[in-house]
């Protein structure tokens, strides 16, 4: 019996996590981390929540700020990221990681490595977003101070978390999607964007949150593409509306049409439902979007109670929008000669056996020659709370 | 004595046909039928309906006798131990693989700066504890631990069929049917094989031992139809791509449950049904060899054998490239020699009762 009690305190004392168990207070929680690359070493800048300040009544306006970044240098991502100890007495946490900023410069050069590193180690969480920064440094991305959230990584997070619901031109995909397509050698990579817009130096300072306008911001911008791991070009805001469209990731996005010389009816696309299917043993792809919307705005005096009216901005409407899908199609195609719809994947996944026969030139040869057939139907369902145009009195 | 009933007795078959599935099982699966691995269980679940009845026709033979007393009665003293102790030895080798993956799961997840050995030994005390106590509390225990394990998988199945992909199982036989036929070899050598740890107990001993054969068959068709929904969901949420990078790409699928927007970062719950599993594979296995060395559950032999297979999984396996590379190329042949010496058991019953009628 003896023996039973003395077994059982040996037990808890060794096995109740109490080995190599590590205070909270312990850890430095990161949020983001950015990635540089500077004379042939990864630059890691590391935002970390300033546990101080978070959480406490006080708003970070003239105050210390709520997050601290860390700058270390190291010829693998993983040595940089341990040279943080040097810096800081605790060890980083990378569990809660919600952001990865890759700097432009590294993106060209390629970013298979940082595939692997995040991918391998067990503690990085593979939901987090990963973005790139447009003409910028990760760095500077991650220092500028945010009015809204306290944790500016977090804002950036949210931003394109709201994007991708209401407009569509950021991509809400995590880091393991991104990986997965890498992986995919049918299908090539398109990421968001940010872009530092203003003084970085006056961005950092607290001191710049109490303008009503801020100094320096971190804005989402449009699409970038990559051809396998290097970052090739970017696409424009209404581009990437459509790349998101084509790739079914768009909820809910504008289309502006054209009713008068510069001026525009805004039409509200919802829930847009699109399919991509291959003809059989041929090069040839169609793409059907079918959708519904209202009209949002409007600067044309309409006659809005006319059935043919409607018809007409339905029809403009479709225009628009396969207008828009056939010039992401041919930019992504013929200018980048990338394949970020996947055409190859879903030839492949219909009909391995024809996807034998054109994949050897896929790139070289029959991607240009894919034969790209785009219908859209669009039904337009209603006007808002008004039924007529308000009339523009000087006309 | 009555000691256990058939419903406990279905839940150890169950956990021990599942606890292969995650890990290493997962791995020779995908690496062998790729896309097509959810076709290769299906195959398997029908081909796996002859071992079963093979194990069933052997469970039904002298029913106050367990397999090693059945073997030594059909094959002499001298012949008999020879071949239990052939199945001890590879049941053993089996514990010590299913062992190494316990702990290295726990290592590369958990614990990465705990000694695997103090992992190790955290398992070695639970399964000698119930080992000692005797079959009829590791039967209950499994009965229990299973209930659990069917609720955690039920909550981790929908969790993941939020983000199921059906273009993710796509294309279907693209290199034909003998993928998933390899796969499906590999389910029935590392899962279903190891069923033949029941045989220990003797149909005798059973409360309701009428009803065994009943409850075994849907224990049977019960597994793999969990092991059909967790490979299908796992591929299905992470592609095939990342399924095959992936050190254990069913603990990764888990996190990506997300049931309402509310119930998320549940994978370290949900995956504690493997743990459960693996604690009673190994624990049936450990009542397996030290039954087939002395009879009436020895305490010293329990506690012998539990500490080698925890010395030998430190030992043997090195890393798990080595580990991998066993299981892949090796592990299935002790699999095949244990499926000839169940053939060859079969073979002399039916000999043993073809003789007895002539005779009569």
């Amino acid at each position: 019996m003896m023996k039973n009690k003395i077994l059982v305190l040996f037990v808890i004392f060794l096995f109740t996590g109490c080995y190599n168990y590590r205070e909270i207070n312990s850890l430095s929680i990161t949020t983001a981390i950015g990635i540089d690359k500077k004379d042939d070493n990864y630059l890691l800048t590391i935002q970390v929540v300033n546990t101080q300040k978070v959480g406490s009544d006080t708003n970070s306006t003239g105050e210390q700020s709520k997050f601290i970044t860390y700058e270390t240098k190291g010829e693998t991502i993983q040595e940089a990221l341990r040279k943080i100890v040097l810096e800081s007495p605790r060890r980083l946490y990378i569990n809660h990681l919600q952001l990865i900023v890759i700097g432009e410069d590294l993106a060209k050069e390629g970013i298979s490595q940082i595939f692997d590193f995040f991918m391998r180690n067990p503690e990085a969480r593979k939901q987090s977003q990963i973005v790139v920064a447009k003409e910028s440094k990760a760095e500077d991305v991650l220092k500028i101070l945010t009015p809204l959230e306290t944790i500016s990584s977090k804002n950036i997070v949210d931003s394109i978390s709201s994007d991708s619901k209401y407009l569509g031109v950021s991509e809400n995909n995590t880091f393991e999607y991104q990986v997965k397509t890498y992986l995919n050698d049918r299908q090539d990579i398109v990421m968001s964007t940010v872009k530092v817009v203003g003084s970085v130096d006056k961005g950092e300072n607290t001191e710049s949150l109490k303008d009503v306008s801020s100094d320096a911001k971190v804005v989402l911008q449009g699409l970038a593409v990559f051809k396998k791991d290097k970052l090739v070009g970017y696409l424009t805001e209404d581009e990437s509306m459509s790349a998101n469209l084509v790739n079914k990731k768009v909820k809910d996005t504008l289309v502006n049409i054209e009713c008068d010389k510069n001026k525009y009816i805004t039409i509200e696309l919802m829930k847009p439902k699109v399919d991509i299917s291959p003809i059989q043993d041929k090069l040839q792809m169609k793409i059907e979007v079918n959708g519904n919307g209202n009209i949002k705005e409007i600067d044309c005096d309409y006659d809005l109670n006319d059935i043919k009216v409607i018809q007409e901005i339905e029809k403009k409407t479709e225009e628009k929008i396969k207008q828009n899908i056939n010039s992401v199609l041919n930019k992504t195609i013929n200018e980048y000669k990338t394949d970020i719809f996947g055409f190859a994947d879903t030839i492949y996944k219909s009909n391995p056996k024809y996807y034998k026969t054109i994949k050897d030139e896929w790139y070289s040869k029959n991607l240009e020659n894919l034969q790209i057939d785009t219908k859209v139907d669009f039904t337009l369902k209603g006007k808002g709370n008004i039924i007529t145009v308000i009339p523009d009195e000087e006309n | 004595m009555k000691k256990i009933n058939s419903l406990q007795l279905t839940s150890m078959v169950i956990m021990v046909i599942i606890s292969a599935t995650f890990g290493k099982g997962f791995y020779t699966l995908v690496k062998s039928s790729g896309v097509d691995a959810w076709i290769g269980v299906i195959i398997s679940a029908v081909i796996g309906f002859l071992l079963i009845f093979l194990f069933l026709y052997i469970f039904n033979y002298e029913p106050d006798l367990s397999l090693p007393e059945k073997n030594k009665k059909l094959f002499g003293k001298t012949f008999g131990t020879i071949i239990n102790y052939l199945i001890a030895i590879i049941i053993f080798i089996t514990s010590v693989s299913l062992f190494y993956d316990l702990i290295g799961f726990i290592s590369s997840q958990f614990l990465s700066e705990t000694p695997i050995l103090f992992i190790g030994l955290m398992f070695v005390f639970v399964i000698i504890y119930i080992n000692v106590k005797g079959i009829e509390v590791i039967s209950r225990t499994a009965f229990i631990l299973l209930i659990i394990s069917l609720i955690s998988f039920l909550i981790g199945g929908i969790g993941l069929l939020n983000n199921f992909e059906l273009l993710n199982i796509k294309p279907f036989l693209e290199f034909g049917i003998q993928p998933p036929i390899k796969g499906s070899i590999y389910i029935l050598m590392l899962n279903i094989m190891p069923t033949i740890l029941f045989l220990i107990v003797p149909k005798n001993t059973l409360v309701d031992n009428k009803k065994t054969n009943t409850y075994l068959t849907f224990g049977y068709i019960i597994s793999m139809i969990l092991i059909f929904l967790t490979v299908i969901l796992i591929i299905g949420n992470l592609g095939i791509d990342l399924t095959k990078i992936y050190l254990y790409p069913e603990y990764i699928a888990l996190k990506r449950i997300n049931i309402f927007n509310f119930l998320d970062r549940i994978e370290n719950i949900i995956v504690i049904q493997w743990i459960f599993c693996l604690i009673i594979n190994i624990s049936l296995s450990v009542y397996f060899m030290t039954n087939t060395i002395k009879k009436n559950n020895n305490k010293l032999i329990v506690y012998i054998i539990t500490l080698l297979i925890l010395l030998a999984s430190n030992v043997v396996f090195k890393n798990t490239t080595l580990y991998n590379a066993y299981v892949y190329n090796i592990a299935i042949y002790f699999k095949y020699a244990l499926l000839f010496i169940i053939i060859l058991i079969s073979i002399k019953i039916k000999i043993d009762r073809m003789k007895k009628s002539k005779e009569n």
